[in-house]
């Protein structure tokens, strides 16, 4: 018998549900859908073991935050369903006097949330499974590819994750809910209705104040957003801003009404003109008993656009340049000496490298002394067929670092000509500590060459400066502006030319960071002084074999491990480790990037970046929009009074609709307005600071997210504007 | 040209002997129709304007026993024109097939400008029903009302909506006003729904409470005003649009009796010196006894009519009890 009573009180009820359904069926669809992104790999040729890591580490990124979704989306329910439960008190009071107990209703309430839940679950699912496969097309668009081999995806991981997530949830709303039925009295229940509105009146001198305040505060917090142009979270100044915001805002929030009211008022044109008085009024007493929530709905707004405008741009900043920092099919690398804290440089000191590197590998050193320091001539001879087969052209370039210079002076002389904040000397670390990095003039127009640019050439007695890393670029300037003097092996160089932006290697980013080009004779006499390149870097071009470039990659591999004796662990055996794990290898080739990894690498990353954005962006905007719907349907409710009250006085339904519109768009778009004003000026920070210098456009992402916004929180609104309009429109009739 | 006739006012219940029998103020038509019971209170029975001094003595309603009529030619103008409000035999059925109930039974009766009409009954008599249709918040199953000599009975909601926010003010047992709207505020919006340019609201709601004696309370909202206060401001609401009737349901239902006393005298006020249209429904025959006229209303139709005339308060009041308690009493022998 309740579970019928339940049945018919949702079937009754379906106009205060559809929102809440509406939203728990986004929820669970979504949360299906961006879980199982794991099970499409199965659609794509995995032709690299990275690509299928791209979507491992997706996955559990996805998964990751799919925690942080649920309590948002389990807060959510829990919200709207104490929302619904007060609404029907007066219905609970009736129950009770008719005989029923508490438990009764507690499980008629129970039924109800279960049934719906249960509803819901299995609607989301469908939708979820469906909105998995279009992701998947979507998938194939970020990769640039197409499916060849399309079918049908379904990930028994995320169904089980899902139901587990949404169970739990229901649980606890479950709970809450019959909780709160119980411990209700009925005097309370029957008197639900009669409450007059109290709360909500504010001091208007306090609210004047305090919004004065409060725009003082947000402009402060922009201030210091702009002054700083902040990109690192944990710096002090980005603290502040941050606080400053979330208490500018709850200002804002608290005494907009208060502001409004006190503004309005003197303006009787507008302000005694048909409804407008009693629109305000409405607006009023629930900004002001929903200041927290309107709050925490623009904060979540804003993260949510923010999230989803810069997620894109951030996409740029780590892949954006992948073609341009990868200019080779490959690049191998031999790190001729790591010191014994794994970093290169003057740890060993330069003139000790060569007998450490004897001491510590001497097999190594003598491979290296036989073939010159060529690496491509000692990876030929271990493979010679396979290298002819594979490599079409290379280019080597060694790296030098001075044994009597480290950058200090070049810093030194650079300040005499920039500010070290303007040089972002803080950011760079212990780069006075580095001894100078040189490389000669053959090796840099070789590398040039390979990757088609044109060679250079160096007046006599000076020397030229590479550089393409853009967080020392303004160094690179001064320095080349100050033009200091270094000195390799006893020549005199001055630094002079343009400055050359040359990629050396294939690398994630543009990481060329001031090295001087010198005359060969200076590295030549660096070593007649015994000294031996600091890394060695092997750029080659496949030879146009008609093979893929994954195939190449792997011919590469086998290059490379026919060349490393297996005593000594092999290649292979390494290649799961990046950089140092080499360490022991030294020469000829610790480490091996190619152009085609790293292309899937950002693309990886894209998706992962792209997925996350819109994942959250979603799922925040629909809890926002849906927090928003469900208090201005009550308020709707809990007015049905008011708008008889009106239709007695003489207005029409036509009025009341439009006070009723007003109502809805403004307690919809204000909260969205501050939350695009906080965006906007995050957003034009990371482009002035971030995004503009490498040349990111951030408009196309901006139109998506303000696309996403209109559609869903549009959508929202619409649907509220037209339910509140239903319950006021039976309030009128049944007056 | 309006006739005036006495009746010697037999009480219908024989609680009302000592009548005075003094000349009333009733129109021609109605000395006919005060002939018979059922016509005396179907035909158009009215006082004139009440805030003349020259208020006709009381019209006794006949009993089912008292079939006698007077006609007396009066000395009070009757207002020019036709009466603000006319009731024409409406009828309000409700229910289905099966089980009809008729709330209204064919009542007819005319208010003329500047009269405070009371119109009591008993729980179900039908009183609220004929308060509703007239003020267009519900619809009669027959008949008509017209109201400033346009039939109401047959307008659009539109048309209504337009009807009730130019020609009617409303006073309710429990204020109405709106609770997010100062007092201030609650008077105005009856000007500004009207269209009433801005600039002249200011003063004429300031006026109003002033006269209503609620001016102090302008700035505060109805849960920081007394019963009393909230009904005044609520009456002001109703005057400030200047209506052709106002409808009172009721007004004094949830004051006590100081407050009360205070709110009629106001109304009072309002009929005579601001020459205020009222019309009251009310149970409670001290209310009823502020009025002019009172009319009884029972198994939905008009059972009786009391006229005031130039008596006073307390005789009316207690001419009003006889009738009251004979409704009772009547009720108590039937069941």
């Amino acid at each position: 018998m309740y579970l019928k009573l339940a049945l018919r009180n949702i079937r009754r009820s379906v106009r205060d549900y559809a929102i809440y359904f509406i939203t728990l069926l986004f929820g669970v669809a979504v949360f299906y859908a961006f879980n199982s992104i794991g099970s499409q790999q199965i659609l794509f040729d995995m032709e690299s073991s990275a690509s299928a890591s791209v979507f491992e580490s997706t996955t559990q990124l996805l998964g990751m935050f799919s925690v942080v979704v649920a309590c948002v989306l389990g807060f959510l329910i829990l919200y709207a369903n104490q929302f619904l439960i007060r609404r029907r008190k007066r219905e609970f009071g009736t129950y009770l006097v008719l005989g029923m107990t508490p438990g009764h209703v507690s499980r008629i309430v129970l039924y109800e949330t279960v049934l719906v839940g249960l509803i819901s679950l299995a609607v989301g699912l469908i939708c979820g499974v469906l909105l998995s496969q279009a992701l998947s097309f979507f998938t194939a668009a970020l990769f640039g590819t197409t499916m060849s081999n399309y079918q049908f995806v379904f990930s028994p991981d995320a169904l089980v994750v899902t139901l587990a997530c949404f169970a739990a949830i229901y649980v606890v709303v479950a709970l809450f809910n019959t909780f709160t039925v119980s411990r209700c009295k009925l005097i309370d229940l029957i008197r639900a209705g009669e409450r007059n509105e109290r709360a909500g009146v504010r001091n208007p001198w306090a609210c004047l104040v305090v919004f004065v305040a409060a725009i003082a505060v947000l402009a402060y917090a922009y201030q210091q957003l702009i002054a700083n142009g902040l990109v690192m979270l944990d710096q002090p100044e980005f603290v502040r801003a941050t606080i400053a915001m979330l208490v500018g805002s709850l200002m804002f929030f608290w005494s907009l009404a208060g502001f409004a009211i006190a503004v309005l008022t003197r303006l009787r044109g507008v302000y005694l003109r048909k409804l407008n008085l009693f629109t305000v009024r409405q607006i009023a007493s629930k900004v002001n008993t929903a200041f927290l929530s309107l709050w925490a709905v623009c904060v979540l707004l804003f993260f949510s656009i923010t999230v989803f405008s810069s997620g894109m741009g951030f996409v740029e900043v780590f892949v954006g340049g992948v073609e341009k920092a990868n200019p080779y099919s490959a690049t191998l690398s031999a790190g001729v000496w790591y010191g014994p804290d794994g970093t290169t440089g003057s740890s060993a000191g330069e003139r000790e490298r060569r007998a450490e590197m004897e001491a510590d590998a001497p097999d190594r050193l003598a491979l290296a002394e036989e073939y010159d320091w060529d690496m491509a001539a000692a990876l030929e001879a271990g493979a010679p067929e396979l290298w002819a087969e594979t490599i079409g052209a290379w280019a080597q370039v060694s790296m030098w670092s001075l044994p009597d210079m480290t950058y200090d002076p070049i810093i030194d002389a650079a300040e005499t000509v920039a500010s070290p904040e303007a040089m972002r000397i803080d950011d760079l670390g212990k780069v006075r500590d580095t001894a100078v990095a040189v490389m000669s003039l053959s090796d840099f127009n070789a590398a040039r060459t390979l990757q088609g640019q044109p060679a250079v050439n160096l007046e006599p007695g000076t020397c030229g400066l590479v550089n393409n890393m853009e967080i020392v670029n303004a160094l690179a300037e001064a320095v080349a502006k100050a033009a200091p003097t270094i000195t390799v092996a006893d020549q005199e160089l001055t630094v002079a030319g343009p400055i050359y932006d040359t990629q050396l290697e294939d690398n994630a980013m543009a990481a060329t960071a001031l090295i001087f080009v010198v005359p060969d004779e200076a590295v030549e006499a660096l070593g007649a002084e015994g000294l031996i390149p600091t890394t060695q870097t092997l750029n080659v071009m496949y030879a146009d074999n008609g093979k893929t470039a994954a195939e190449n990659d792997t011919a590469l591999g086998d290059i490379v491990a026919a060349t490393q004796p297996s005593d000594m662990g092999g290649f292979e055996q390494g290649r799961s480790g990046a950089g140092n794990a080499y360490a022991n290898l030294l020469w000829p080739v610790t480490r091996i990037i190619t152009a085609h990894e790293m292309t899937d690498q950002s693309a990886g990353m894209r998706l992962m970046i792209t997925y996350l954005a819109l994942y959250i962006g979603f799922i925040f905007l629909v809890s926002t929009a849906a927090i928003l719907a469900i208090q201005q349907l009550s308020q709707a409710s809990d007015s049905a009074p008011r708008y008889r009250i009106l239709s007695k006085l003489g207005c029409d339904a036509g009025m009341i609709y439009r006070s009723l519109l007003i109502q809805v768009l403004v307690y919809f778009l204000v909260p969205l307005a501050l939350a695009v004003c906080h965006a906007a000026c995050a957003i034009g920070v990371l482009s002035d600071s971030m995004f503009d210098a490498i040349g990111v456009n951030t408009f196309t992402p901006i139109m998506m997210a303000a696309g996403l916004t209109i559609v869903i929180y549009g959508g929202y609104m619409l649907v509220t504007y037209l339910a509140a309009r239903g319950i006021a429109k039976t309030a009128l009739t049944e007056g | 040209m309006a006739e005036v006739y006495t009746e010697p006012t037999p009480s219908a219940f024989g609680a009302n002997p000592t009548d005075p029998g003094t000349p009333l103020p009733l129109s021609a038509d109605d000395r006919s129709a005060l002939d018979g019971l059922a016509a005396a209170f179907s035909r158009d029975a009215y006082a004139p304007g009440a805030s003349s001094a020259a208020a006709g003595r009381v019209a006794q309603g006949a009993g089912a026993s008292a079939a006698a009529s007077h006609g007396v030619h009066a000395a009070a103008p009757r207002p020019a024109g036709s009466p603000i409000l006319s009731v024409r035999s409406i009828e309000k059925v409700f229910g289905s097939r099966d089980s009809v109930t008729h709330a209204l039974a064919g009542v007819s009766f005319d208010v003329a400008a500047g009269e405070f009409v009371g119109i009591m009954g008993p729980s179900g008599s039908g009183k609220t029903t004929l308060l509703n249709c007239v003020s267009t918040i519900d619809t009669v199953t027959s008949g008509h009302i017209i109201v400033g000599g346009r039939d109401i009975t047959g307008m659009s909601r539109r048309q209504l909506a337009k009807f009730r926010r130019d020609d009617l003010g409303f006073i309710f047992q429990d204020s109405n006003l709106l609770d997010t709207l100062t007092g201030f505020e609650n008077i105005s919006l009856a000007l500004t729904i009207k269209g009433e340019p801005a600039r002249s609201i200011p003063g004429k709601v300031n006026a109003m409470a002033a006269r209503l004696g609620v001016d102090g309370v302008l700035s505060k909202y109805p849960y920081q005003m007394s019963g009393g206060q909230k009904q005044r401001v609520a009456a002001a609401r109703a005057m400030v649009c200047d209506p052709k009737l106002i409808l009172a349901d009721e007004p004094t239902g949830a004051l006590d009796s100081r407050a009360a006393t205070v709110m009629l005298e106001i109304m009072e006020m309002m009929n005579t010196q601001m020459g205020a249209t009222i019309m009251m429904v009310t149970h409670d025959a001290f209310a009823a006894s502020y009025t002019n006229r009172v009319l009884f209303i029972k198994d939905g139709a008009v059972f009786n009519e009391l006229r005031r005339g130039d008596e006073s308060r307390d005789a009316f009041f207690a001419r009003i009890m006889e009738v009251v308690s004979f409704l009772g009493g009547e009720a108590g022998h039937v069941s």
